[in-house]
């Protein structure tokens, strides 16, 4: 048996004091760099990894003042209470195909959007383009709701109008549960298509100009440039992006469901995070509502791990 | 170096007093300017001076919406309610909407307790805190050093009942009225209905000036409907309108506002749907399916005539529409009727951005009623004439509402805060103070009767935020009834208004409280757990859908019912029969 097997990465046969010895000679080389990193491991440490001690309510019955670890044991009751519920298999749906969606249709988005941008030639007119685009970004979730409500008005608001003109309705949109994911999706798109663009036309900057140059020389058009070149370049960032997406996809925004949703709409509109509000938050029911989230959590969690391998599998971009 | 150690020890001694004053708590409790008052009996042997010296007690309480922030220490009627008990009141105070996290997380880490806080008990699990010791049991308090409650409650036993769980006692009364007036109830627009009966486009069934049954409603609303969309029409109706908006029949910006037509079939949907049927705790959907398939029925066949509102649902905010004069039925509480009528042109609708000219001020039908009349609960009958509810009343809170107020834990003399709850709550002196302000200022005695002067009653902004601002309302305290009918102009109502109150009371044989709010017990919380959520998340759902018309109560309403039985209906009547019973034990 090889004797440095059994040796940590970084130690040698002078054993733990050379490792931490060396270790050392490590931090001291580079304490400037640590200084600098210190306020983003202390930011992580502090709001995401010591909460997560929090994560034990989910296996107790936690009650306002007994505290984390006075609560009695209970095991998996609440994920039991979960999974029986009537409304299981409607929020898992609701929930998976709001996230789903959102990736399919709101993912190319800013990928098609950039691509244009970048193709055009006005410096003025792209950059008036791009800062209209990100505005709706800046704009609260809630103040996005309270336009897409009114643009939504039955016989007054503009939306409405468009639709009516298509399919005569008079029905209130809003109400009518078959059109609550389409409005989601694409008021989502609409605010954050603009921002999501940003990565990708940073990427776009980073092609080699000489590749086009070539390319036209040999007599290729824009279509086979853009077919050629630039997709192949910025493809590397595109799968990153979507791989951290998926780490996310049943991670639906509570607020724009919740505002957007109503009792009409609860068909389509109840996810996960919006049922945890109501039946945990706002009833008490503290130990449950963790529960329900650590169980979102670990479906994001199984998502990231399947892109994260399909990708590496097909494409040799992954996260590890 | 005899300088420098002494600069060392001054820097090390200013250290120590800045570490001294940070580590004191953020609202101390402390006694100081000591007093000496001989001690008077402010009722049932409730001593004042409470306190020898005068004694801080720390108080958390949440802020009115738009009303003045209770943290500021200048409200006059707590500073004479010192005067008396020689107990200054020191209140940290956030808004309503933070209140409850702020409350919470301090209760979890059992950190940073005042003396006392206020509370929905709806939403704590008292005998839980009790038992960790973060707040206190009050029955020996009680017992020692709250007389004045003593005494209401050997009167009446269902206000200790409302306070009881378990044989325990967690918390002192928020609001208590001496008697019921303010009920949750339909009123509609009586100078458009006078204007249409005037122009015989709408006639009643008794041929009155008021609707009566559901069929009176029906016409009433699509008279509103039919002659509101009419642009030039010929009643004074659509001269009050100014032909500008389509009218909006029945404004339901809200779920629950349904619920004056509900109790006209004997269901409640404001206790969600939680009833009492001859003593019987009932739920409406599975319990009471004939009447509520016949309510459903109604309420989809006004929603298809566009006689409700087209969002309702929707839960958007469009009260608007009943300053901006397109409403023409709301369900509100009493007061809102005689406010909206003497506000809505002046205060209200100037506030709101509309002009006089359109919210017009006169009125020709009597000299208080100018635009909105209370509502009897309509009759319902069955197909064969005979009615669903016999004598259909109304519908209101409890006497006692669900604030309390909760002793902490830590309360550094938890009898000296009993006490203080008690003298607010129960003696003559408290009462005044809450109810009517300063003598002198807010008041004046007329035959030995406090009369409110026209500080209050003409204040800018109203007379209950006058009020609120002197130090009144979120206390504990007993509401009056002789204060609220002066306040909301009561005293004096001629017309409609006063017959309405007449009968009113006389109705109130009929009357029924919405299901009364006692604290669960911690195995009840354990039964329920999420089935109330689910069940209510259900029925709203299918409420909606069949008002709207995306369900058909003929086909789907069997499938509803399995589907509450099996998100566990029996378990949550079960516990609430339980409560109810130990509500109404004598």
């Amino acid at each position: 048996m090889d004797p440095k097997a059994t040796l940590l990465p970084g130690m040698n046969r002078r054993g733990i004091s050379g490792f931490f010895k060396k270790q050392y000679r490590m931090f001291s080389r580079n304490l400037y760099l640590w200084i600098l990193v210190l306020p983003g491991i202390a930011f992580v440490a502090i709001f995401y990894y010591i909460p997560m001690i929090g994560i034990s309510v989910a296996f107790t019955d936690y009650k306002i003042g007994l505290g984390f670890f006075q609560a009695p044991f209970v095991g998996l009751q609440w994920f039991g209470q979960f999974f029986q519920s009537i409304f299981f298999w409607r929020l898992l749906r609701n929930t998976a195909l709001l996230g789903f969606y959102a990736v399919l249709f709101g993912f190319p988005f800013p990928v098609f959007f950039a691509l244009l941008l970048n193709e055009m030639k006005g410096k003025i007119f792209k950059r008036t383009i791009q800062s209209v685009s990100y505005l709706p970004h800046f704009i609260s979730t809630v103040i996005i709701i309270g336009m897409t409500v009114t643009f939504l008005q039955p016989g007054s608001g503009i939306l409405w109008v468009i639709v009516n003109f298509f399919t005569p309705t008079s029905a209130t949109l809003l109400a009518d549960p078959k059109w609550f994911r389409p409005i989601y999706i694409i008021t989502d798109i609409w605010q954050t298509f603009g921002w999501n663009s940003i990565m990708f036309l940073a990427a776009l900057s980073s092609v080699d100009p000489q590749l086009y140059e070539s390319s036209r020389m040999d007599g290729a058009n824009r279509w086979q440039q853009v077919w050629s070149i630039t997709l192949p370049s910025i493809l590397p960032t595109v799968l990153t992006l979507l791989i951290l997406r998926m780490g996310s996809i049943v991670d639906v925004g509570f607020e724009k469901a919740y505002l957007l949703g109503n009792p009409a709409t609860y068909e389509t509109s109840d996810v996960i995070s919006t049922y945890v509000y109501r039946t945990g938050i706002l009833n008490g029911n503290f130990s449950f509502a963790t529960a329900v989230g650590l169980f979102n959590s670990a479906i994001n969690i199984v998502f990231l791990f399947i892109a994260n391998t399909l990708s590496k599998k097909f494409n040799e971009t992954s996260l590890w | 170096m005899y300088r420098k150690t002494l600069s060392i020890l001054a820097v090390l001694v200013l250290a120590l007093a800045v570490l001294a004053t940070g580590c004191q708590s953020a609202t101390p409790t402390a006694t100081v300017a000591p007093t000496s008052a001989a001690k008077t009996d402010a009722g049932n042997g409730l001593m004042v001076p409470l306190a020898d010296t005068l004694t801080t007690i720390t108080a958390l309480i949440s802020n009115n919406e738009g009303g003045k922030d209770w943290s500021k220490d200048d409200f006059p009627i707590l500073d004479a309610v010192q005067k008396i008990t020689n107990v200054k009141l020191a209140m940290e105070s956030y808004s309503s909407t933070a209140y409850g996290q702020i409350l919470s997380a301090r209760l979890s880490a059992k950190y940073n307790l005042p003396d006392m806080f206020v509370c929905d008990q709806r939403s704590y699990d008292f005998s839980s805190l009790q038992s960790s010791g973060t707040i206190q049991a009050l029955n020996t308090l009680i017992a020692a050093d709250a007389p004045n409650l003593v005494a209401m409650m050997a009167k009446d036993a269902s206000l200790k009942n409302a306070l009881t769980t378990n044989s325990i006692i967690y918390a002192f009364p928020g609001q208590l009225r001496d008697q019921q007036f303010d009920v949750l109830l339909n009123m509609y627009r009586q100078d458009w209905v006078d204007a249409l009966i005037a122009a015989n486009d709408l006639k009643f069934s008794d041929s009155g000036s008021a609707p009566k049954t559901i069929d009176d409603w029906t016409a009433m609303l699509t008279a509103f409907k039919t002659y509101g969309d009419v642009a030039g029409g010929p009643t004074a109706y659509n001269k009050a309108n100014g032909n500008v908006d389509k009218i909006i029949p029945f404004e339901l910006w809200h779920m629950n506002k349904l619920n004056g037509i509900a109790v006209s079939y004997g269901l409640s949907e404001q206790s969600d749907w939680f009833s009492t049927v001859n003593g019987a705790v009932v739920y409406d959907w599975t319990d009471q399916q004939d009447n509520m398939k016949a309510f459903l029925k109604q309420m989809n066949s006004w929603y298809k005539s566009g006689l409700l509102d087209p969002q309702y649902g929707l839960n958007l905010d469009i009260e608007s529409y009943v300053y901006d004069n397109r409403a023409g039925v709301d369900c509100e509480w009493t007061g809102y009727a005689s406010y909206w009528n003497t506000n809505t042109p002046n205060a209200m609708g100037v506030a709101k951005g509309y002009t006089n000219e359109k919210v017009p001020t006169d009125s020709t039908h009597d000299t208080y009623t100018q635009h909105w009349s209370l509502a009897q609960a309509a009759i319902a009958n069955k197909a064969d004439g005979t009615p669903y509810v016999a004598a259909p009343g109304y519908e209101g809170y409890p006497l006692l509402n669900y604030v309390r107020w909760v002793v902490s834990g830590t309360a550094k003399d938890p009898a000296l805060v009993v006490k203080y709850l008690d003298f607010l709550f129960g003696t003559k002196q408290g009462q005044t103070l809450m109810n009517y302000g300063i003598q002198g200022t807010d008041y004046t005695l007329v035959d030995g009767k406090p009369v409110f002067t026209d500080t209050v009653l003409k204040a800018t902004g109203g007379a209950f935020a006058y009020l609120a601002a002197e130090g009144s309302s979120r206390l504990p305290m007993v509401q009056l009834y002789d204060q609220n009918a002066q306040l909301s102009g009561w005293n004096g109502a001629t017309g409609r208004m006063a017959t309405f109150l007449t009968q009113l009371q006389t109705n109130l044989k009929a009357f029924r409280v919405f299901f009364p709010s006692i604290p669960y017990t911690s195995d009840q919380v354990a039964q329920i757990g999420t089935k109330a959520s689910d069940i209510n998340t259900l029925v709203s759902t299918y409420l909606v859908g069949f008002i709207r018309g995306t369900y058909n109560v003929d086909t789907d309403y069997a499938s509803l019912v399995s589907q509450i039985k099996a998100a566990g209906i029996d378990t949550v009547k079960n516990v609430k029969t339980t409560q109810y019973a130990v509500y109404t034990a004598g």
